[in-house]
């Protein structure tokens, strides 16, 4: 990123075209309960099983960011831990900041990494499918209960999990530990290789 | 998790290979509900990760689809393919066991074994 200015600054819209871009990708912003509506609907359908597909598809798309990272970055294929960790942490914190979660607290080891958002897109976005909201109901809702029974960060837990996988070439495994849309004040990945 | 010295997984793996060795299946696993591998007995060309997240879709639709036209519970979920045949079933209220077979097998004979090895898997993780 470059010093001095945040994530969006990067952000044009090109009004020929209509599309929003950063660093000449493609974007198009949701608002926060999009993501878990659909996620919602595919639980109806299909079951729990909707949320690891979910992650699944996530992550393979990170896989595919974090080896062009990788590429981009380290040449030669050659980098140390503390090399690994810069490029990784200044990606994700720039990918916090274009909407999915303020990232306060990025912790990387040879081996694990542990990511805490105070806000979050998807974890604050389920929780407005409550009833007073008048959207399509969150299943934990209609059951009563006052946030999901689950965590609910399913995207970007998987897609960071790529990340680190697709520059890293390892084979990456997380879990959310804490929500907010679970009830929690953070949200917590905690991700192992 | 140890019972009598032996890790859940290695008595949840017993139970696929002693169903592996009947009637002509060649491939078992037991998924969690929610699509993640709890143990696997598959041929190495099998992608034993995504085995288990499309065959708990595959039962998830499959439940949903009966419960939409309010006809009970689906109890199990049998693909007939020409090179082989794919049965899941209920393992417990959070496992699936599922079975890939030779298309020429004898299905009354494979769910036979399965019922009695989903059973096994059902109280083990009870």
């Amino acid at each position: 990123m470059t010093k001095g200015k945040s994530a969006i600054d990067l952000v044009k819209f090109d009004e020929k075209t209509s599309k929003l871009n950063i660093a000449g990708i493609t974007i198009a912003p949701f608002h926060d309960y999009f993501l878990p509506s659909i996620l919602v609907a595919l639980e109806k359908q299909l079951g729990p099983v909707a949320r690891t597909l979910f992650l699944r598809y996530a992550k393979e798309v990170g896989l595919r960011d974090g080896q062009t990272l990788r590429n981009l970055t380290f040449k030669d294929g050659n980098f140390t831990v503390e090399e690994a960790k810069k490029v990784i942490v200044n990606f994700i914190k720039m990918w916090c900041s274009l909407g999915w979660g303020k990232l306060v607290k990025a912790e990387f080891t040879d081996g694990y990494a542990c990511f805490i958002r105070s806000t979050s897109y998807e974890g604050e976005g389920y929780l407005k499918l409550k009833p007073e909201k008048g959207l399509k109901l969150g299943e934990d809702f209609i059951r009563g209960e006052e946030y999901s029974q689950t965590p609910k960060c399913t995207i970007a837990l998987g897609y960071v999990m790529g990340v680190i996988g697709g520059v890293l070439q390892k084979n990456v495994n997380g879990k959310e530990t804490e929500c907010i849309g679970n009830g929690g004040k953070f949200c917590r990945f905690e991700i192992r290789w | 998790m140890f019972v009598e010295g032996v890790s859940l997984k290695e008595m949840l793996s017993e139970v696929l290979v002693e169903l592996n060795r009947s009637a002509g299946v060649y491939a078992s696993a037991i998924v969690s509900r929610d699509g993640l591998l709890i143990a696997s007995r598959m041929p190495e060309d099998v992608d034993a990760e995504t085995f288990s997240a499309m065959t708990a879709t595959m039962t998830g639709a499959a439940e949903t689809a009966f419960s939409e036209l309010k006809r009970g519970v689906a109890e199990r979920i049998i693909v007939e393919g020409n090179h082989a045949k794919i049965i899941s079933m209920g393992a417990g209220s959070k496992a699936l066991l599922v079975a890939m077979s030779d298309h020429k097998a004898t299905l009354g004979l494979i769910l036979h074994e399965m019922n009695k090895a989903a059973e096994k898997v059902r109280k083990i993780l009870t």
